[in-house]
């Protein structure tokens, strides 16, 4: 008698829950037709400039993150919950990333261009040739100036790109199906790293054209608030880190990238050496641009700032010091954290011009206001 | 009403009546954007302005030189002659909640502010000003600092001030070799309009908390209005103490003290570091005296510049800035000139050509020598 054994897979613990159909279609039929996605969605394939859908998904990466209502969060039940970055009614509750709404209502100053290409710029502002590397011009004109230029598969027009995604996928390498839970804290925050896919999916997607430095650093660390900061207060909010790397091509063979370190993949010459010095100053010297990447100074104004304002964050020092968390503090710790670019910027799109966090025309020197700059410049109010 | 409080009363009550001068608050306000940018960076644009002729417009926009991909130290928009210059002939550029103190007009000033304006030296006129460096080019006429000793400083600081930022003045040229330390932001730092030195050892740490800095009573809108029967005007600091060229502003913060800096032969104690140096004494003075009292007897009773009296043409200077009393009114190198510039020679405040003796004018020079004229 031949016993047989039956293999059954141990099922890994994954970002994406519920049914496959939520997104995936097998053959983009059903009943004779093609498949629809859910009926809140914005954008159907059809829609985004340069699309393709991959991977047996219903719709692209901006159709299934994107909805016509308000809400930020859709949840189809059975444990599949869509964070929701572009609503096209105006987001009740925006993300921690932010929101598109912005970019496509206001125009090219509220947001990243994913979709549609910027009518104001052509290219990634800051990213120049001064570090000898050349993010805006790495021989294809687009990767990393111009999010929208992202397209899949090959083909000359109308603008050529090798990496096959859209324009999400210039900053996110998704993984929706990594196991992101191999350090689960309590109320289901979860420290990730590159072995869970990222923090956020901020990942190496250079690599998907050439795996090799310096597209391929390691992936951004971090902990991640279970409802993507929808409710945040001073103890309920991301948790992001910076590394001590001097800039994003020396993250490679580190533990982890900087959240700063990323964001200069595109926007170099706006990334602070924690040594201070060229491009951006500081170092004994005078600061030239906004640092970030650098530890808030412990010292003068800058000591006032304690407890941890969710529309203010600060990242903690490196990975390692991170990982080790319990989940979100409400503590800021002026000398050890470090002020980021997402101190003042939101990722994806704001209701205020250059993806700020506030409104910087309210920021009045001596006007005696609060918040925004002033929650670390206290004194200068 | 206890005793106490009616004594404090009476006291706040008299303060009003005599107008004693408060501090006033200085920090800039405003939009951060007015002075400042995080990037350099606006619609692919670089924000900042470098070169010659930048200067706020009628409209409250920085204009002239040209945009500039270089950021500038502590994110700002230009230098500071640039924020500080007009291409109007106004001296105050107003924009929101901000007041601009403008000292450099491309257009003669209709109203130039306390320290003057530095239009006639910029137009060519090397008599005229202080020879600031994006301003005007070094001066024709001399080499040095009229009345420079040169005490252990071989480098250029106390030569002049039209040299660049560099080696040779500590990355200091043009407004910072007077204005060493600016504190736009900060108005714990008790220096008067900036005038602080250098410390000692010089721009070592602890340099900036150095006693060298100037003090007095800051007029709110820099003397573009005065009004000497409201007190309204500078109030500067002077002293009647004897000292030579050396730590004068360390130990007595006068303004006088300041301008010995670089011009320090014309004070102090006779004969020291040199023969002929120093102003020599009461009988005879060698040269104009500055930091001694304004006497009160002879020619010198007929200016009494306490209240309605003071004289904003040939202003004094106070023992106590806070209390002015007529007995320690001080004469000062502020009296007679103008730091920034004046459309007289030597920067006087007022034509020195027009000073006749016995000819019956008044102010200028015989404000305080009543009966020479």
């Amino acid at each position: 008698m031949l016993l047989y054994t039956v293999f059954i897979p141990l099922c890994a613990l994954a970002k994406v829950r519920g049914p496959c159909s939520n997104c995936h279609t097998m053959h983009n039929s059903q009943d004779g037709t093609a498949v629809e996605d859910r009926a809140d969605v914005a954008f159907s394939p059809s829609d985004v400039q340069n699309y393709q859908v991959v991977n047996l998904l219903v719709n692209t990466c901006i159709g299934c993150h994107s909805s016509s209502g308000a809400s930020t969060i859709v949840d189809l039940g059975n444990g599949t919950r869509i964070p929701i970055v572009y609503n096209t009614t105006e987001p009740v509750k925006p993300l921690a990333g932010g929101n598109f709404y912005w970019v496509e209502t206001f125009g090219d100053e509220y947001g990243h261009n994913v979709r549609t290409v910027d009518s104001i710029l052509s290219e990634a502002p800051g990213g120049n040739t001064s570090f000898g590397t050349v993010p805006n011009d790495c021989g294809f004109g687009g990767c990393h100036k111009s999010l929208a230029s992202i397209r899949y598969g090959p083909g000359p027009d109308p603008l050529f790109n090798p990496i096959v995604g859209n324009g999400c996928i210039g900053c996110h390498d998704p993984a929706h199906h990594a196991d992101d839970e191999q350090h689960l804290l309590a109320g289901g925050y979860k420290y990730v790293d590159e072995s869970g896919g990222g923090y956020r999916f901020l990942n190496k997607a250079g690599k998907n054209f050439w795996d090799i430095p310096p597209h391929n650093p390691p992936a951004v660390a971090g902990i991640e608030d279970p409802d993507w900061e929808q409710n945040p207060s001073s103890n309920r909010h991301n948790e992001y880190q910076d590394s001590p790397k001097p800039f994003a091509p020396l993250a490679y063979g580190q533990s982890a990238q900087g959240i700063s370190d990323f964001c200069a993949g595109c926007h170099n010459d706006y990334h602070s050496w924690p040594a201070g010095g060229y491009p951006n100053g500081g170092n004994g010297g005078a600061w030239l641009r906004h640092p970030s990447g650098i530890e808030l100074p412990s010292n003068g104004e800058y000591g006032a700032y304690t407890t941890y304002d969710p529309n203010v964050p600060v990242a903690r020092k490196d990975a390692v010091t991170l990982s080790a968390y319990s989940g979100p503090s409400d503590t800021v710790t002026p000398g050890q954290d470090k002020v980021m670019c997402l101190s003042c910027h939101r990722a994806h799109g704001s209701p205020y011009k250059d993806m700020l966090r506030w409104d910087y025309d309210n920021i009045i020197a001596g006007g005696g206001g609060s918040g925004g700059c002033f929650t670390c410049h206290s004194t200068k109010n | 009403m206890r005793k106490s409080n009616r004594s404090l009363l009476l006291v706040f009550c008299l303060s009003i009546i005599f107008f004693i001068p408060f501090t006033v608050k200085a920090a800039v306000k405003g939009q951060c954007s007015n002075c400042h940018t995080m990037h350099n960076s606006q619609d692919a644009s670089a924000v900042v302005r470098g070169g010659s002729g930048v200067g706020w417009d009628g409209t409250g926009q920085l204009t002239g030189g040209s945009l500039s991909s270089t950021p500038n130290s502590y994110l700002l928009v230009t230098s500071c002659v640039g924020c500080h210059s007009s291409t109007t002939a106004n001296t105050i550029v107003t924009i929101g909640a901000n007041n601009i103190p403008i000292v450099y007009t491309m257009i003669a000033p209709t109203r130039p502010l306390a320290g003057g304006n530095f239009y006639w030296v910029a137009q060519g006129d090397d008599t005229k000003g202080h020879n600031v460096y994006g301003i005007a080019g070094a001066d024709s006429n001399l080499s040095t600092a009229p009345g420079r000793n040169i005490l252990g400083c071989a480098n250029s600081c106390h030569d002049t001030l039209a040299d660049p930022p560099g080696s040779n003045n500590y990355q200091r040229g043009g407004c910072q070799g007077c204005h060493v330390y600016t504190a736009h932001h900060d108005d714990t730092k008790p220096w008067y309009r900036f005038l602080k030195g250098h410390g000692q050892p010089p721009f070592q740490n602890g340099s900036i908390n150095y006693s060298d800095y100037v003090t007095g009573v800051e007029d709110s809108d820099w003397e573009y209005t005065t009004d000497p029967s409201t007190g309204d005007h500078n109030y500067y600091h002077g002293t009647t103490a004897q000292y030579s060229e050396g730590n004068g502003l360390g130990n007595y913060q006068t303004i006088t003290a300041f301008c010995q800096g670089c011009h320090g032969v014309f004070h102090g104690t006779p004969d020291v570091p040199s023969p002929g140096d120093g102003m020599g004494t009461s009988s005879p003075w060698i040269r104009h005296p500055t930091d001694i009292a304004l006497p009160t007897t002879g020619e010198y009773a007929g200016y009494d510049p306490t209240g309605a009296g003071y004289s904003t043409e040939a202003p004094v200077a106070w023992i106590d800035p806070a209390n002015p009393t007529r007995a320690e009114a001080i004469v000062m190198c502020l009296s007679c000139h103008r730091p920034h510039g004046s459309d007289q020679p030597d920067m006087l405040r007022w034509d020195y050509t027009t000073m006749i003796a016995g000819g019956g004018g008044s102010g200028g020079c015989f404000t305080c020598h009543t009966t020479k004229n």
